[in-house]
């Protein structure tokens, strides 16, 4: 005895149930819960294995008084464990009778419970939500920042995140409207209630794709001329290609006709890739210059969320 | 009686019902709990985590208040406003089993 074992499982803030599902599944395999570290790792001792039921309680108030909390789940037969993240956790053994054993008796008060969790932890979350990856998500979509391919990368990172917050609340909204049409089949204005709610998840994930579409549209033209070429742009979203045989000694200047970035591309040495001096600013695009064969140069223009006038000359 | 009190617990739960009830003399959570099995011959067995958000809700609105703590449990008394919902519950409830009686 005495061997121990670590789970690492994650539960969203509304699957207490599947977890209290887990806990008892775990005791009856003979693994008794220990603890529990942040995020999700479960720490098991192992046991007798038993039937014991397990059940999460989310009642702030109760963690804020608990003498008198965990005295009233004591007298009714419950073992107090600990708290983890606003839930506290409670078993009991299972006696002869098959019947499963409840911390709530009625459907308001189980409802009530998942109201103190809405209060407690979705606020927050839908704040965190609109507040920060929302706009986060906005921003890098539509080029802001500094670009390339970590901007890519973050603007998936909070693509992600922002599906899986949707899939939270929906799921919340779920649960909320199971309960409450239990509770009161007769109110049918709740099926509004969360058409409603679902009409607007909705919508946000339409503008989202109306977003995305508008800000990657690209508007612009390019004109050449003998010693380089222009890009004139309200929105240019996409890379734009010229290919030149540039010689040792020439160079590329670069202006920016729109929040003044000034770059020049100078070859040092054919057959290297060549040396870049100045600045750019947002909205002016990256730059990359390959070398494509002797002294056949790749000029690509990135074009991420550029605008106004860019003007290259080779000297 | 303020709208809040009324659309929340008129007509109540069962469990809100007892602990008004019981609450005429004062008692603490557990002791509501044995009470309301003895009266119902063990049919209601009212479960902690109801009692505890019902208790702190009702105090809350001011249907009980708390007395005293004894042995790390809290004694609560019902309020006047709590009786007063309790008669209309108790009315209601008059009513309803008049009816039934008229038609069985």
């Amino acid at each position: 005895m005495g061997d121990k074992k670590t789970v690492f499982k994650f539960f969203t803030i509304v699957q207490y149930q599947q977890e209290e599902e887990f806990l008892s599944s775990m005791h009856g395999k003979g693994w008794k819960l220990a603890r529990i570290t942040f995020p999700g790792f479960y720490h098991f001792v192992s046991c007798e294995p038993q039937h014991v039921t397990y059940r999460l309680d989310y009642n702030q108030e109760g963690i804020n008084h608990k003498t008198d909390y965990v005295q009233m789940f004591s007298d009714c037969g419950w073992d107090y464990l600990f708290d983890f993240v606003g839930y506290s956790y409670f078993c009991k053994e299972n006696g002869s009778s098959q019947e499963r054993e409840e911390i709530f008796c009625d459907d308001a008060s189980r409802l009530d419970m998942m109201k103190r969790v809405f209060r407690g932890r979705m606020i927050p979350l839908i704040i965190l939500f609109l507040c920060m990856i929302l706009p986060q998500l906005f921003m890098n979509i539509s080029g802001h920042g500094t670009g390339g391919g970590f901007q890519d990368f973050l603007s998936i990172t909070f693509l992600i995140l922002a599906i899986l917050y949707l899939f939270l609340f929906s799921t919340m909204a779920h649960q909320f409207y199971q309960y409450e049409k239990r509770l009161l089949p007769e109110n049918a204005g709740i099926k509004l209630k969360y058409l409603g709610i679902s009409l607007l998840i909705l919508l946000i994930i339409i503008s989202i794709g109306i977003f995305f579409y508008l800000s990657r549209r690209s508007v612009y033209s390019v004109s050449e001329r003998a010693d380089g070429f222009t890009i004139e742009a309200e929105q240019l979203n996409k890379p734009v290609v010229m290919e030149y045989n540039l010689k040792k000694g020439n160079c590329i200047s670069v202006i920016h006709e729109y929040d003044g970035g000034e770059l020049s591309i100078r070859i040092e040495e054919e057959h290297k890739p060549p040396i870049f001096f100045g600045n750019s600013f947002d909205g002016f695009g990256d730059f990359t210059v390959e070398i494509q064969e002797d002294g056949h140069y790749r000029i690509e223009c990135s074009g991420r969320g550029a605008k106004g006038v860019i003007r290259f000359d080779i000297e | 009686m303020d709208a809040h009190i009324k659309r929340v617990y008129v007509p109540m739960t069962e469990t809100g019902f007892y602990i008004l009830l019981c609450l005429q003399t004062p008692n603490h959570g557990y002791g509501i709990v044995q009470k309301v099995k003895e009266m119902t011959n063990g049919d209601i067995v009212l479960a902690p985590g109801t009692m505890y958000g019902s208790l702190s809700k009702m105090e809350k609105d001011g249907l009980i208040r708390f007395l005293k703590e004894e042995e790390k449990r809290k004694i609560y008394t019902i309020t006047d406003l709590g009786s007063e919902v309790l008669n209309i519950e108790m009315n209601r409830i008059e009513r309803l089993y008049k009816n039934m009686e008229e038609t069985r």
